[in-house]
């Protein structure tokens, strides 16, 4: 996935596109390339936002269509929520947590060629209301998820 | 991994670059495939096409071992003609296809699929044998360049010097001297457009046509193209590709080549007086379709299937394997899918005086940067090898991964005959 064009380079993390208050540190990440961040809901309860990451978008290229879940679906983690098409292939979405999606990302269905733009935050695809929240422990942060893309690049050349 | 005389332009210039056919091509540059596509279907597109073998044949007999080794009749060709033509197997299934040039000198000169390149020549040579014909592989001391598109003649004419005015008719060739190189300039190609060129030239003047071309032609909105979106580009113009329409089927049976549609341009019956490969099966796979064309049952043993435009309708991209059905009944297989974007315009029009809805080629790099969604669309398009008698008024569907798509069997996805545009054309729903 992480078999850039620019050789392999790690870009800055995230092209903050009306960032607001969130900090890179606020994500975890998964080996499939998947992002997760946590925030209270409206009830206090632990709701996890997924999407992709900008190494995914930029390795998947010319994306076509998005198929996500509907809401109420249980997921466990690491079991797919749904599948992205590019031009060229069609790749699962792996769940980095287990919970029950209670939003879908309708927007960026709609207008997926926008995703590049902002794949961390406009660019999100499901919200979750985690059911184990320990997972989270298990996944990968920043640092790690970017040594991870490093290391694939340079397997790649 | 071989690598053609563009390979290093390519790398400098942003290329992902990609296997393909045991050669290291170009998958797209920065853009990326769906606005290559549209460059080129409004503008004009630039292909290093220089992985396609090249071969050229020399000894007395040459005439008479082409009509023998390939489908078409060679002889019908004349100085500055070429033909679509098939390396056929004695069953009727196709080695390769491939395009035999007679070129402005005489000579002819077979371009043939890269991946199949090598078992091509060992097959050509076996049949060589019997006529003292001797066989010269040109592909790495000469480069081919393919610039399609509705600006391409325009752009040819200001990087060669003294090219006449007027387009040469479709598979015609010229001579044309760009920097003072001598190469050869065919108006085919395999995008579908209706105004499209490929042009051999020497390979250590490769970097220089190709960037010469480049230079004259950015006021006119042309651009590199890689190989991801010549594919969208011929799939959406229903031609075919050796591996997926031709060759074997993805359940591993070899196709008919007359199950190939545009396989009745490369394949010459005619002279009865012509033994050629494969002709036999080629004879009874023409009965058959002519049999099936009035209404009649065909003959399964020759052409059970056929190969068809497959709109589809659902959000949803069909792949190569994808199972085709009607109902719960399993009629064929997709053998190609992608998804091609288009300008929006014209999707039923046909008026060639409609003006398209891009920008002003002066404005090309504008639209690079801009938003181009609101001015374009996408959809999915798949070529399908599926029973030769269909009832067409029943819905077909394509079973994706897991998804139904829906789908309609259609005549074409666009059409390249009114110039200087290829326009879509709408499946209706």
């Amino acid at each position: 996935m992480c078999d850039r064009p620019d050789g392999g380079q790690v870009a800055d993390f995230f092209v903050p596109v009306g960032a607001s208050n969130v900090q890179p540190s606020d994500y975890r990440f998964t080996a499939t390339h998947e992002w997760v961040r946590v925030a209270p809901g409206e009830r206090g309860e632990a709701i996890a936002t997924v999407g992709i990451t900008d190494h995914a978008v930029q390795a998947l290229a010319d994306l076509v269509f998005i198929e996500l879940p509907p809401v109420g679906k249980e997921l466990k983690a690491g079991e797919p929520f749904g599948q992205i098409e590019s031009v060229k292939a069609v790749s699962d979405l792996y769940s980095p947590v287990s919970g029950t999606v209670v939003e879908t990302n309708a927007a960026i269905a709609e207008r997926l060629e926008s995703l590049p733009q902002d794949p961390y935050e406009k660019g999100w695809m499901i919200r979750l209301r985690l059911t184990q929240p320990a997972e989270l422990e298990t996944l990968l942060d920043q640092v790690a998820y970017e040594k991870l893309c490093a290391d694939q690049a340079e397997a790649d050349h | 991994m071989k690598e053609t005389p563009l390979a290093a332009w390519h790398r400098g210039h942003g290329a992902r670059m990609t296997e393909f056919g045991g050669w290291n091509m170009p998958l797209f540059y920065g853009g990326g495939i769906l606005k290559e596509h549209l460059r080129t279907r409004a503008w004009a597109g630039l292909f290093d096409v220089s992985h396609m073998g090249r071969f050229s044949f020399h000894g007395q007999r040459t005439i008479d071992f082409l009509r023998f080794a390939l489908t078409n009749d060679a002889a019908r060709l004349s100085a500055g003609q070429s033909q679509y033509t098939l390396l056929s197997q004695e069953d009727g299934s196709a080695l390769d296809d491939a395009l035999l040039y007679c070129w402005p000198s005489g000579e002819y000169v077979l371009v043939v699929n890269a991946a199949n390149a090598a078992v091509d020549v060992d097959f050509l040579r076996a049949k060589a044998q019997g006529f003292g014909v001797e066989i010269e592989d040109r592909t790495s001391r000469t480069a081919m360049i393919a610039i399609q598109g509705p600006a391409s003649w325009e752009i040819l004419r200001l990087a060669a010097s003294a090219l006449r005015p007027e387009m040469p008719g479709r598979s015609r060739s010229l001579p044309i001297s760009i920097r003072e190189t001598q190469a050869v300039v065919s108006r085919t190609g395999y995008t579908g457009e209706p105004i499209g060129f490929e042009v051999f030239v020497p390979a250590e003047q490769a970097e220089a046509i190709w960037t010469r071309l480049l230079d004259v032609g950015r006021p006119l909105g042309i651009g590199a193209v890689g190989l991801g979106a010549r594919d969208t580009l011929r799939l959406e113009a229903s031609l075919p590709l050796m591996g997926h329409e031709g060759g074997t089927d993805p359940d591993g049976h070899p196709m008919p080549i007359l199950a190939v549609p545009s396989a009745r341009f490369g394949v010459n019956l005619k002279d009865s007086q012509r033994d050629f490969v494969g002709r036999a099966a080629l004879e009874r796979q023409a009965a058959a379709l002519q049999s099936l064309q009035s209404g009649g049952p065909g003959d399964d043993a020759a052409l059970s299937r056929r190969v068809r435009p497959l709109a589809i309708l659902d959000a949803g991209v069909a792949r190569h394997g994808d199972t085709v059905v009607v109902g719960d009944r399993t009629v064929g297989r997709v053998t190609s899918g992608t998804v091609a974007p288009y300008w929006n315009w014209a999707l039923v029009s046909n008026d060639p005086d409609d003006p398209p809805p891009v920008a002003n080629p002066t404005s090309v790099e504008e639209w690079e940067l801009a938003d181009v969604a609101s001015r374009t669309g996408k959809r999915p398009v798949a070529l399908a090898y599926v029973d030769a008698r269909l009832d067409e008024s029943c819905p077909p569907a394509v079973l994706s991964r897991g998804r139904r798509l829906r789908a309609k069997w259609v005549e074409r996805h666009g059409r390249g005959d009114v110039l200087p545009y290829f326009r879509p054309v709408s499946p209706g729903s």
